[in-house]
């Protein structure tokens, strides 16, 4: 379904380029839950930005291939690109504080994506924007449809950014550390929404973190970068127990064990 | 009882604003002993920074004894802890400065000596923050904290916003420099695993108050508390 | 890129202000005739090698008065500004820092000056206490005072609650030395562009008072006072409006080149 081929990002901002992205080729099923496991500076954003298609900046240049259902993405138009967006592909960020509109109500920004796409009837999108809030998992849809932003907790304001992103029912949807600022509680619930929402809508998911146990829990197949470069890839389980590649070790042995004592 | 502990905080009540009727913290009590790390755990909320800055004096606890030796404080973002417009020299310099140590020799000499004990090397004295990686700023801010020689060491979530094997490295610092220094420590945290690797004791705390206490080992894998289950299940951590 | 492009404003407009600044103070070595000496004979006398710049309407060296005009622009340019900047400065951190009654009732008072023009301000002032340079260069540093104030404050504010300010506070340092030790350097891009800012203000504010004859009094000159004599010759005599006028233009381009994009910042933060 989607193919990432060579993919190299190189920025322009200082006097000598800088390559962020380096040679990225990896291939994502249909109904996968895929993971980039990295730390910062490792390119795994930049990577999941570019195939939403939210990286076109003057300085950055992108190269390689990156074809979503038999559509380049890196070389189509500007148009068939925006078709694309909200509708087939989604994406949800880390930090639900600022990638909400704090001056407009929760219902408006969650239909923005169905309205975007064409959807005229009023009726319609609150119909929709309702059935994807209580399908986040939020209880009193109704309630949370009429507020704004900052009246809700930072784990409400996550199930909003997905039901935003899920409206449209996209078929890959791009997680950037979505739990990342989230309470730990709050962070086992929202994985358990995303392993739902793969199972029941079969809606594909790259699921980008810096920590390896949530994707372990989450991830059929990883993928580690550093500096650029997919260091390892291949099955969750095999990777956690069996890392090939020096990098990957280190990354599992920074995991604290917590064990019990005999 | 001071003899005893460093740290003795007994039925602390706090509210911001003054406001009475939703206190911050709530009749909270806990004892810290020399070279102990005690963990405090909790969900944001819980009140765990509030504590940390009524302990350090930097709040007025509105009823309650707080007794505490000579406390320290590191805070969670190095970007913002550091002050921007100074060196990492001029920094460790101003903790002595502000302790009354006018020599500058020996005021560089400790410089030197707490560089080695951070494990920073000496060339990043003349960079500003903005030109140090998060590990490095958090081991300055550690030195900073360990020159104003305090006998406690609060931590407010050191190692949140770093990689995961920076965590690492900074956490066996902590440990290290416990050991040597004979230092207590309030490690705070809403990382479980964290916690474990590095503490003692650990406190449970929530919505200001505090649900359980105990050793590292009872604690985690045997917890009484329906809201330490809960935590321990969502980190993953394998209790029963 | 954009950081060269930047610098490279910046150092444009440094050099116009050098170069001005250079002009202006060479008057003091050797002007070719004394200011304020009336020669009947060369009355309006265009430019010639003589008198590079040409005669004014009562043959003074037109040159020479620009060189005596520039300083003195100059002169009440920097220190109504340092006057402004300074007490703005003090006040604004101390209401940012410390925010509360303070804080309220001074801000109340700046909104109430910032509602007059500042050149409003400075006519009552002057009126109150008389023409005379030394009386423009305080009526125009007390007309920027609100304007320092406010955006200082507001960093301020800002900074407060950055941790660090909390860790120097942990450490042990005092109130005055975190305001201005520990704080102050973070705010000093922002406020050094402001100077540039306020400089420009300032120049076309004396101007502005000089063309209404409560500046510069005659016979000093001052670039503001030059135009407001010039503009009854500006058909017969075009140059003697176009020295000051050009001269004024490039001080004030220099300065808004300095302070365009925050080549300050650059030029004032090391890189490593």
């Amino acid at each position: 379904m989607l193919s990432v081929e060579n993919l190299k990002i190189e920025f322009f901002d200082h006097s000598l380029p800088e390559t962020a992205v380096d040679d990225v080729t990896f291939t994502m099923g249909e109904g996968e839950i895929l993971g980039i496991v990295g730390e910062s500076g490792s390119g795994k954003s930049l990577t999941a930005l570019s195939i939403a298609g939210l990286l076109n900046r003057g300085d950055i240049t992108k190269s390689g291939d990156i074809v979503f259902n038999g559509l380049n993405l890196l070389h189509c138009k500007r148009s068939e690109l925006r078709k694309l967006q909200g509708k087939d592909i989604a994406m949800i960020f880390q930090e639900p504080m600022t990638c909400l509109n704090p001056v407009k109500r929760i219902g408006w920004q969650v239909e923005e994506a169905l309205r975007v796409h064409g959807e005229k009837d009023k009726f319609k999108l609150k119909e929709e924007a309702i059935k994807a809030l209580t399908d986040a998992g939020l209880e009193d849809a109704e309630r949370i449809y009429a507020s704004f932003p900052h009246q809700l907790s930072g784990g409400q304001r996550q199930r909003v950014m997905i039901a935003a992103a899920m409206i449209s029912k996209p078929k890959l949807l791009i997680a950037d550390e979505p739990t990342t600022a989230l309470d730990v509680t709050v962070q086992a619930q929202v994985i358990e929404l995303l392993r739902r929402i793969n199972r029941e809508k079969k809606t594909s998911i790259l699921f980008i973190s810096h920590d390896l146990s949530l994707v372990r829990q989450l991830c059929q197949r990883v993928l580690v970068m550093k500096d650029g470069k997919i260091v390892e890839q291949g099955e969750a389980e095999d990777i956690f127990a069996n890392p090939q590649e020096e990098y990957t070790k280190e990354l599992i042995a920074a995991i604290p064990v917590v064990k019990k004592p005999n | 009882m001071t003899n005893e502990y460093l740290c003795n905080v007994q039925n602390l009540f706090f509210t911001y604003g003054g406001k009475k009727n939703n206190p911050t913290l709530e009749d909270v009590s806990l004892q810290l002993k020399k070279g102990e790390i005690l963990g405090l755990v909790g969900e944001s909320g819980s009140g765990k920074s509030t504590l940390a800055k009524v302990m350090t004096g930097l709040f007025k606890e509105d009823s309650g004894t707080v007794e505490c030796g000579k406390t320290a404080m590191i805070f969670q973002d190095s970007y913002s802890a550091l002050n921007p417009a100074k060196t990492v020299e001029w920094l460790l310099h101003e903790v002595q400065r502000l302790q009354g140590v006018k020599d500058k020799a020996t005021r560089q000499k400790e410089i030197l000596k707490m560089l080695d004990a951070v494990e920073l090397e000496e060339q990043y004295l003349n960079h500003y923050p903005s030109e140090l990686s998060g590990g490095q700023r958090q081991r300055v801010m550690i030195a900073m904290a360990l020159l104003s020689k305090p006998e406690v060491l609060i931590a407010d979530e050191p190692v949140s916003a770093l990689d995961v094997t920076v965590q690492k490295q900074i956490v066996s610092l902590l440990k290290r420099l416990s050991h040597k220094r004979n230092l207590a420590v309030l490690f705070i945290s809403h990382d479980l695993r964290t916690v474990y690797e590095l503490c003692n004791r650990v406190i449970v705390m929530k919505n200001g108050k505090i649900v359980e206490e105990g050793a590292k080992n009872a604690l985690y894998f045997n917890p009484k508390e329906e809201y330490t289950k809960a935590l321990l299940t969502s980190a993953g951590i394998d209790w029963e | 890129m954009k950081k060269t492009t930047t610098n490279k404003n910046f150092m444009i407009g440094f050099c116009m202000v050098l170069a001005v600044l250079v002009f202006a103070l060479a008057g003091l070595v050797f002007a070719p005739f004394d200011p304020e000496e009336m020669d009947a004979a060369s009355k309006l006398a265009a430019p010639s090698l003589k008198h590079l710049f040409g005669c004014d309407n009562f043959g003074r060296d037109i040159l020479s008065r620009v060189q005596q005009g520039t300083r003195m622009t100059l002169l009440i340019g920097l220190g109504s500004t340092a006057i402004g900047a300074v007490i703005g400065t003090v006040l604004g951190a101390v209401m940012g820092y410390f925010g509360g009654l303070l804080d309220e009732a001074l801000m109340r008072i700046i909104d109430v000056l910032f509602a007059i023009p500042s050149i409003l301000l400075a006519l009552i002032f002057i009126s109150l206490f008389g023409t005379g340079t030394f009386n423009v260069i305080l009526a125009l540093g007390f007309a920027i005072v609100p304007s320092f104030a406010k955006m200082v404050r507001t960093e301020f504010m800002k900074q407060r609650e950055m941790d660090y300010v909390k860790a120097a506070k942990l450490m042990g340092a005092g109130r005055g030395r975190i305001l201005f030790v520990h704080i102050l350097p973070n705010v000093m891009p922002t406020l050094l562009n402001c100077v540039l800012i306020s400089l420009n203000n300032a120049v076309l504010a004396e101007a502005g008072m000089s063309f209404l004859g409560i500046g510069v009094q005659p016979p000093q000159a001052s670039l503001g006072r030059m135009l407001s004599e010039a503009q009854g010759y500006l058909q017969t005599a075009p140059f003697y409006t176009i020295f000051p006028g050009l001269v004024m233009i490039i001080m004030l381009l220099g300065f808004g080149l300095m302070s365009e994009g925050g080549g300050l910042k650059d030029a004032f933060r090391r890189k490593s």
